[in-house]
């Protein structure tokens, strides 16, 4: 079985185990006296039924297919899980220091700590290109453009 | 004259020469970015257009979509990777010119080329939006419904080698929409007791997080790409002689723009390569078309380009995005409260008049912001991408955050980011799941009225005529996706076993 068929499969029982979620989240829907012949939950059943089949469906046409001629495996999703799981913690890093300190001083961590993870050089430039672009944020949408940004628990009585 | 009057007061009274202007900047920067598809610099801009007036937010976003089928077409020329997926049939013959040292003709021809196609589109838009658009005051909620049905319908042929998983995708989508007050009864659907959930899951987040950030982890770790680029270029415009040459394969680059633009699923590229092919057939020189033919250039510019504009007239007439950059615009106008159709034109006749003229200055300020930020592009382009990717997340946040002032934006789109993520791994398309967010919703309460209106009589959607038309169009079209798509699985496993 190469990668392709795997991915296809797993994918297949992935989405049947979100349709069976999302059913049984559909159940939790409250009826109203106010509903419809369809109702509010109509819609979520058919949906979660209709991707459970399609889930199944692809997780069965992969595997039936498993022994026949096979696609070159697509390079599309490009970086590792690890990867994307690190960088995705530089955005949970971001948010938390935006709650504590605000938006500037968080700007710079998450600059700094993105061009980090993405093998720029651990020098004086980057520092400088993490404090310059900061600040040129912070002029940019808060004092131009008055967009509001994080103020800071810790700053938010300052 | 009143129409003098109304582009004299928006051309000095309010902010649209500057948000097409700032917008086109953007557009062409981060068209020639290569890993920024028009889409995604769309997206990035889109939660600031959130506090604008909606007409300047809506010709922002336009003259981006323009500027980055221009900007895409920079690094297809000069480092041989396409700024956008449109731009990738100007690879063939632009990286070609650049070998032979004509970088900075093909440049020039396929900026003069951008705005001949930029300005078909725009007359086009102009012609047939509105019309079309009043055929929607005689639609009943059947008609919508159906409607809504055609436009799903695209999923059909936006989902690359497998149907099943565009279907997969759109019934995702639809199962975002439901989050949120059944629009019906009132009661909660999925909203976990959290008030910020009540009003629903924004498309606007789905869009950033499926189209900016899925592209930002995509290319985590990735090599960089710039110092292909470190050349210096001049662009240099056509004379009259060569826009006289030009003048064929343009209009047929015009021509399948338009005729993509309108059709569903359609989409630059598709009409790039298309018109590509169609110029080299009908080219006196065909012998040319591979080894820097400048027609080779100008037919897929002028298409794609084209198609910029013209995929807006089902957007605007009926609400039925035909590509990911006109699923953003569509974003953009619903923040606004902006619902296409007939009555856009006739409650916000301002907002389209102000798109139309914006466009227009988009389209002729191509030429003196073409040839004044190339050498910016190329800086930007030769940037270290952990700097840009950096530059370009930070820009993600502050436009959620600036959406609502909620940390739990933030964490919605980072997840729908991870989402694409999986998706891009799994070959699962992106625009479905978009068309499920934007459409589900029209589906879902149509359907229910209708069944309201009839007594749950599902007969009154044969009984009406407008609805069944969609419908039947609808499935023709998924027919003939379905037939495509045999055909041409019938044609790898021939290829796979000679």
């Amino acid at each position: 079985m190469n990668a392709h068929t795997k991915r296809d499969i797993t994918g297949g029982l992935a989405l049947c185990a979100l349709a069976l979620a999302y059913l049984w989240g559909a159940t939790l829907i409250p009826q109203s006296t106010l509903s419809d012949e369809v109702g509010a939950r109509g819609l979520p059943f058919a949906l979660g039924f209709l991707l459970a089949l399609v889930g199944a469906a692809i997780a069965v046409k992969a595997w039936l297919a498993r022994t026949g001629t096979h696609r070159e495996e697509s390079a599309e999703g490009g970086a590792s899980l690890r990867r994307v799981l690190g960088l995705l913690a530089c955005v949970a890093l971001y948010v938390l220091v935006a709650w504590l300190v605000g938006y500037i001083i968080a700007s710079a961590v998450l600059l700094l700590a993105v061009s980090l993870y993405e093998d720029a050089p651990l020098n004086l430039r980057t520092f400088g290109v993490a404090g310059a672009g900061a600040i040129v944020f912070w002029l940019i949408f808060v004092k131009f453009l008055n967009v509001e940004q994080p103020i800071g628990k810790l700053l938010a009585g300052s | 004259m009143e129409i003098a009057a109304l582009v004299a007061a928006m051309l000095f009274g309010t902010m649209l020469v500057p948000a097409a202007l700032i917008g086109l900047v953007w557009g062409v920067i981060g068209g020639a970015m290569p890993g920024l598809s028009a889409s995604v610099t769309m997206a990035l801009v889109l939660p600031f257009t959130y506090g604008m007036e909606p007409m300047t937010a809506i010709v922002l976003l336009a003259s981006v979509y323009i500027g980055a089928e221009y900007g895409g077409s920079i690094p297809a020329i000069l480092i041989r990777t396409p700024g956008t997926n449109s731009a990738a049939a100007t690879v063939i013959d632009g990286y070609e010119m650049k070998l032979q040292g004509r970088a900075g003709e093909a440049l020039g021809i396929s900026l003069w080329s951008g705005v001949v196609g930029s300005l078909f589109g725009l007359i086009a838009l102009i012609a047939f939006t509105e019309p079309l658009s009043e055929l929607a005051l005689a639609f009943k909620p059947m008609s919508y419904f159906a409607l809504g049905i055609l436009g799903m319908s695209i999923i059909a042929s936006m989902s690359g080698d497998s149907i099943l998983k565009g279907i997969a995708a759109a019934l995702v989508g639809m199962m975002i929409a439901t989050i949120g007050i059944d629009p019906l009864s009132g009661v909660n659907r999925y909203t976990f007791d959290l008030p910020d959930l009540l009003g629903g899951v924004k498309p606007i987040m789905v869009m950033i997080g499926l189209f900016a950030v899925s592209e930002l982890l995509r290319q985590s770790g990735g090599a960089d790409l710039g110092s292909q680029a470190r050349i210096a270029v001049r662009i240099v415009f056509p004379n009259f002689a060569m826009m006289k040459r030009l003048a064929k394969p343009q209009g047929i680059g015009c021509g399948a723009g338009l005729v993509e633009g309108l059709l569903p699923g359609g989409g630059g590229s598709v009409a790039a390569f298309f018109s590509y092919n169609e110029a080299k057939r009908w080219s006196s020189n065909p012998q040319e078309f591979g080894k820097g033919s400048v027609e080779g250039v100008a037919a897929p510019e002028a298409a794609n380009n084209t198609v910029a504009s013209s995929s807006l007239i089902p957007l605007l007439s009926f609400g039925i995005p035909g590509s990911n950059s006109a699923a953003v615009l569509l974003g953009g106008l619903l923040i606004h409260g902006l619902l296409p159709g007939p009555r856009l034109f006739e409650q916000n006749g301002d907002v389209v008049t102000g798109l139309y003229v914006g466009s227009f200055i988009a389209t002729m300020a191509q030429i003196p912001v073409g040839l004044l930020i190339l050498p910016l592009c190329m800086w930007m382009v030769n940037r270290p991408r952990a700097y840009l990717a950096a530059f370009v997340m930070l820009l993600v946040m502050s436009g959620v955050y600036s959406l609502n002032g909620s940390f739990l934006d933030i964490a919605i789109v980072a997840a729908f980011g991870f989402t694409g993520w999986l998706m891009l791994k799994g070959g699962y398309p992106f625009l479905p799941a978009v068309l499920g967010v934007v459409l589900g919703p029209m589906v879902e309460s149509n359907y229910r009225r209708s069944l309201l209106l009839s007594g749950d009589d599902h007969s009154i959607f044969i009984e009406d005529p407008i609805a069944v038309g969609f419908l039947v169009t609808a499935m023709i079209f998924v027919a003939f996706s379905i037939w495509r798509e045999r055909k041409d699985a019938l044609a790898r496993s021939t290829m796979k076993e000679v």
